[in-house]
């Protein structure tokens, strides 16, 4: 099982590395890569080494980063909150990205020397903890912990606070295309990714699988709520901080280089606990599996469907996405 | 050896407390609460709606912490034991523990085993991962071990927890409302199982009934007091009753059996 995934996600990176805008035969890219690594690439072309090691490789293992980030922090609030609708965004990291993203790309604040696209990245990191911040210091205002139920709420408040700002500043300040750019970068994108973002996103990655995994068996604890897990033996509350703190870092990580991906986090944990199993021993890896799967199709496809245009990826996903989840509700036992 | 001997060993301490106080917010929940439930008894836990039955059965077993007072198992303060210890030595059947993970049957059971690992050590840390299999089978659920659990009946889940608590291999083992929503049959079923282990027993009991047939002691709760404690046949009196439920009611000999049972006439008017 561990090798069909790890197959089939070699074989799709591959694929999406053949396909997009000019397509290159397998045998070029098997050849630049060999080139790359030490061997004998024979008769690469520049064009073929720039197009498939600088443009599509970054692209394609950040997919594989982010896809397996946001999957993974799925099943991980999905559990701690014990809500299937739980997604990565949940702690407000998403709205208070956008924030700082539009502060930076609308009112050009903060540019400061920085290349556009780097202090967009910063701001958007920068939001997503500000928010994240301030959804915690709701959510622990009663005392009682984390209650899933208050930290949801939380989120929800300071997202339509975010969004509001957001509205306000694209409509008040915005110019020429700026209601556009704001959009499409909150239907996120991986068109901007080069080594040094895809390295980073690949340690987030590696990081979250580790750690994230460590808690399997605590997460499994959580299958029948909080009295229960404390009942296991397991410190709940210090247990949620560490890992929604953990979820909200390495989601707003992947946030700053490549907006707002959405349904991933939400539908792929949902997908795979079907073919796996519910102990998050097997989750966690799988959701990472499908996660990075699942953005490596839709990623080939927004850059690949339309000629000379870019399709807004979180738009792939959810039209992906929603099908997806109205067939997981309608076959679902009522309990 | 029989599947009882190898699942339950060890001591049965008792199990005490003094002196709990709990406040939510100006609300206080258990008000200077003295239980004494005594090893390998089974003491029931009774009282009407509201009267703290779960908030006292949650400070028991070292899930709150009590605004005043102490737990003890034997000697030992509850409040000074590791989450893990803890857990090792009191285990909690809750009154509405449900799921819609569909973990199988041994999965669930399974998850007593957490605290008999290494946190990072997975299963492989745990020498008593057989256990799971004993318990299983004192439950009566081997043949359902890998059953899902939405496929299961009220009754089998309740044992399936009782299980789950099982193999956390406790000294103390506490009942929240266990036969709620369960058929006659399941909750005589149920209870007897429980009493069968021999471990030292809290169960919260809705039914006076159920409560005479398989307790051996008593606590009443009302309105966050103790209001009785003692061997249940001395303790439930006709006044006790009046009282706490507001019932004319007694505790008589049965006709047949070498026990008491209730006999109730109805509630009693309230006077404006």
């Amino acid at each position: 099982m561990a090798t069909l995934a790890v197959l089939s996600l070699v074989a799709s990176a591959a694929v999406a590395l053949a396909l997009g805008s000019v397509d290159v035969p397998l045998s070029r890219v098997l050849a630049v890569l060999v080139r790359r690594l030490g061997g004998d690439g024979g008769g690469v072309t520049v064009l073929e080494d720039q197009l498939v090691w600088q443009l599509r490789l970054p692209r394609v293992l950040g997919a594989v980063a982010v896809g397996a980030v946001l999957a993974l922090c799925g099943a991980v609030l999905q559990s701690l909150t014990r809500n299937d609708l739980a997604d990565p965004f949940l702690l407000g990291v998403s709205s208070g990205a956008t924030v700082g993203a539009v502060t930076v790309m609308v009112l050009g604040i903060g540019v400061g020397g920085l290349v556009a696209s780097t202090a967009v990245s910063t701001a958007a990191f920068a939001g997503a903890l500000a928010a994240l911040a301030v959804v915690l210091l709701i959510a622990a205002a009663g005392g009682r912990g984390l209650s899933p139920h208050r930290t949801v709420l939380a989120g929800v408040a300071v997202a339509y606070l975010c969004s509001a700002y957001t509205s306000v500043v694209v409509i008040m300040h915005g110019e020429g295309d700026a209601a556009r750019r704001v959009l499409s970068w909150t239907l996120g994108s991986l068109a901007g990714l080069r080594w040094e973002s895809t390295l980073v996103l690949l340690a987030a990655a590696a990081v979250a699988l580790v750690w994230f995994s460590a808690y399997a068996e605590r997460l499994d604890a959580f299958t029948f709520g909080e009295v229960s897990a404390l009942s296991l033996g397991v410190p709940v509350t210090a247990t949620r901080w560490v890992l929604m703190v953990a979820t909200a870092l390495v989601t707003a990580t992947t946030v700053a280089y490549a907006g707002v991906i959405g349904f991933v986090g939400l539908v792929v944990p949902h997908l795979v606990r079907p073919l796996v199993g519910h102990r998050h021993v097997a989750v966690l890896p799988a959701s990472a599996w499908g996660g990075a799967v699942l953005l490596v199709w839709a990623d080939t496809a927004a850059r690949s469907l339309v000629d000379r245009q870019e399709v807004p990826i979180g738009a792939l996903t959810a039209l992906l996405g929603v099908p997806v989840l109205i067939w997981l509700m309608a076959r679902r036992p009522r309990t | 050896m029989t599947h009882r001997d190898r699942c339950v060993h060890g001591a049965t301490p008792d199990l005490s407390a003094e002196g709990l106080s709990v406040r939510l917010g100006d609300r206080t929940v258990l008000d200077d609460v003295q239980v004494l439930a005594k090893g390998g008894r089974v003491t029931g836990l009774l009282g009407p709606n509201g009267s703290g039955k779960t908030t006292l059965l949650h400070v028991l077993a070292g899930l709150r912490r009590p605004d005043r007072g102490t737990v003890l198992v034997g000697d030992v303060a509850v409040r000074t034991l590791s989450h893990r210890r803890r857990a090792r030595t009191i285990a909690l059947v809750e009154q509405h523990a449900a799921t819609t993970t569909d973990l199988t049957v041994r999965q669930v059971v399974a998850l007593g085993r957490l605290p008999h690992r290494r946190m990072l050590g997975g299963p492989g840390s745990d020498p008593g991962a057989g256990v799971v299999d004993d318990v299983l089978g004192l439950v009566g659920l081997t043949h359902l071990a890998d059953r899902g659990w939405t496929t299961l009946s009220g009754g089998e889940r309740q044992r399936a927890h009782l299980a789950r608590t099982l193999a956390q291999q406790p000294e103390v083992l506490l009942l929240d409302e266990p036969t709620n929503h369960l058929d006659l049959g399941q909750q005589l079923r149920f209870l007897s199982l429980a009493r069968e282990l021999g471990l030292t027993t809290v169960a919260a009991l809705h039914d006076l009934e159920l409560a005479t047939a398989f307790c051996d002691d008593v606590v009443v709760l009302d309105g966050g007091r103790v209001r009785g404690q003692g061997p249940v046949d001395t303790t439930l009196t006709a006044p006790l009753l009046r009282e706490v439920y507001r019932v004319e009611a007694s505790l008589d000999p049965h006709p047949r059996l070498d026990r008491h049972h209730l006999v109730w006439d109805g509630h009693v008017e309230e006077t404006a």
